[in-house]
């Protein structure tokens, strides 16, 4: 997987589990941000732009939900991907009514399956990237 | 009645501590695959130091058979993992079932599975025997797979106990288990022998009481032989011990034949 201006911010307040997740996609060669709370990852939102976004839905104060529609508000091209343990399915269809587009359960069972969420991520940017260079190419043209 | 809620009890306890578990393996899974990404990383490096300085050593091994223990010891957690999964995924299927379905099981099934999942408290430490007469589908009865397998569980874990109360550290020359399954006219008993601490007839006697206990405090809960004896009573079987202080103890589970009733 070709990935190396991908940016990701990963949000979730199990720090073990980000830090972790945080090494395996650097070791994959994508730029990640990691933030143990969701206003923590509201500020980082502010400081760049994300490609994809990985939040947990279960976090005290603001939780995934309300994270994931304040980065829409403001970065409607975030892939936002909601991670969630079992327990929490029926926050997950919010979520997709909300503008998340895929998501992961918790914990994770098997690695391939996080790979492979990224992997439709990036697969997605990689499309809405070629368009975005026609019609930058379409307006030099013009 | 009585066994119903102590199921739904255990139901409860299996349900969260699976959760639990999931978690911190998941951790380990996670890491220990970072790990190992970083050890392909950095091991061209180490071979080209080893080529450069071939008499190095590091404590009492080469550069490349730490890299290479490093490599194997990866794939033992990660292996270990992968047992963990599959031992919550059977213990959370256990919650999933009904006590007043009953189907036909196998004794000799069940006592394996039970081995299975309790492979980390034997393999390589006790010798097993198990001791089957006929072949296994003659071992069947009318029963619920997952509850016999939790009260063989109990049983299993209680006699590991006895043998390091008496051995101490386990090892295959000097732990027992005897697993024997004999099928006679009356009906199929299931014998679970140790050659452990054995106990005297004062506690044999109150064994099966709810929360009595001979375990250090926060250790049991005395709960286990009385659900494993509430399990066995649901599917109309009989549980006896017999035990000597200092060689061991036999548990027999008789089940009668229901064919005719």
């Amino acid at each position: 997987m070709k990935s190396s201006v991908i940016k990701v911010l990963v949000v979730d307040d199990e720090k073990g589990i980000i830090d972790a997740v945080k090494t395996h996609l650097e070791l994959d060669g994508f730029l990640v941000r990691i933030a143990n709370s969701a206003e923590e990852g509201l500020e980082l939102i502010k400081e760049d732009r994300f490609h994809i976004a990985l939040l947990d839905i279960n976090m005290p104060v603001m939780d995934g939900l309300e994270l994931l529609e304040r980065i829409k508000k403001t970065h409607g091209d975030t892939m936002v991907i909601m991670m969630t343990a079992y327990t929490s399915l029926s926050k997950v269809l919010m979520s997709r009514i909300n503008g998340a587009a895929d998501y992961i359960l918790k914990p994770f069972k098997d690695l391939d399956e996080l790979d492979s969420v990224i992997s439709r991520a990036v697969e997605g940017i990689r499309r809405w990237e070629i368009i975005f260079k026609e019609t930058r190419k379409v307006k030099v043209v013009q | 009645m009585h066994s119903n809620v102590q199921l739904e009890l255990l139901n409860k306890i299996v349900v969260s501590v699976a959760h639990d578990l999931n978690n911190p393996n998941a951790f380990i899974r996670l890491n220990i695959t970072n790990i190992r990404k970083m050890l392909n990383l950095i091991a061209p490096c180490l071979d080209e130091y080893e080529k450069n300085h071939p008499d190095d050593t590091f404590g009492p091994y080469s550069l490349s058979e730490i890299k290479s223990k490093l490599y194997e010891q990866c794939e033992s957690i990660v292996y270990a993992t992968i047992r963990m999964i599959s031992i919550v995924d059977k213990l959370k299927e256990s919650t999933k079932c009904d006590i007043s379905k009953l189907a036909e099981v196998s004794l000799a099934e069940i006592a394996s599975n039970t081995l299975e999942m309790h492979h980390f408290l034997i393999d390589g430490k006790v010798n097993v025997q198990i001791i089957k007469e006929k072949p296994d589908h003659s071992y069947i009865i009318q029963g619920h797979k997952l509850h016999l397998e939790q009260a063989l569980s109990i049983l299993f874990t209680n006699a590991c106990d006895a043998l390091r109360e008496r051995h101490g550290e386990l090892t295959p020359d000097k732990a027992m288990l005897e697993l024997s399954l004999m099928e006679c006219e009356s009906g199929i008993t299931l014998s679970l022998t140790d050659n452990g601490a054995g106990m005297d007839d004062d506690t044999r006697q109150k064994i099966f009481t709810p929360y009595y206990t001979t375990k250090p405090q926060g250790v049991g809960e005395g709960l286990g032989l009385s659900l494993c004896q509430s399990i066995i009573d649901s599917h109309n079987g009989q549980i006896s011990v017999e035990s000597t202080p200092g060689k061991g103890t036999t548990f027999r589970i008789t089940f009668k034949h229901q064919r005719n009733s």
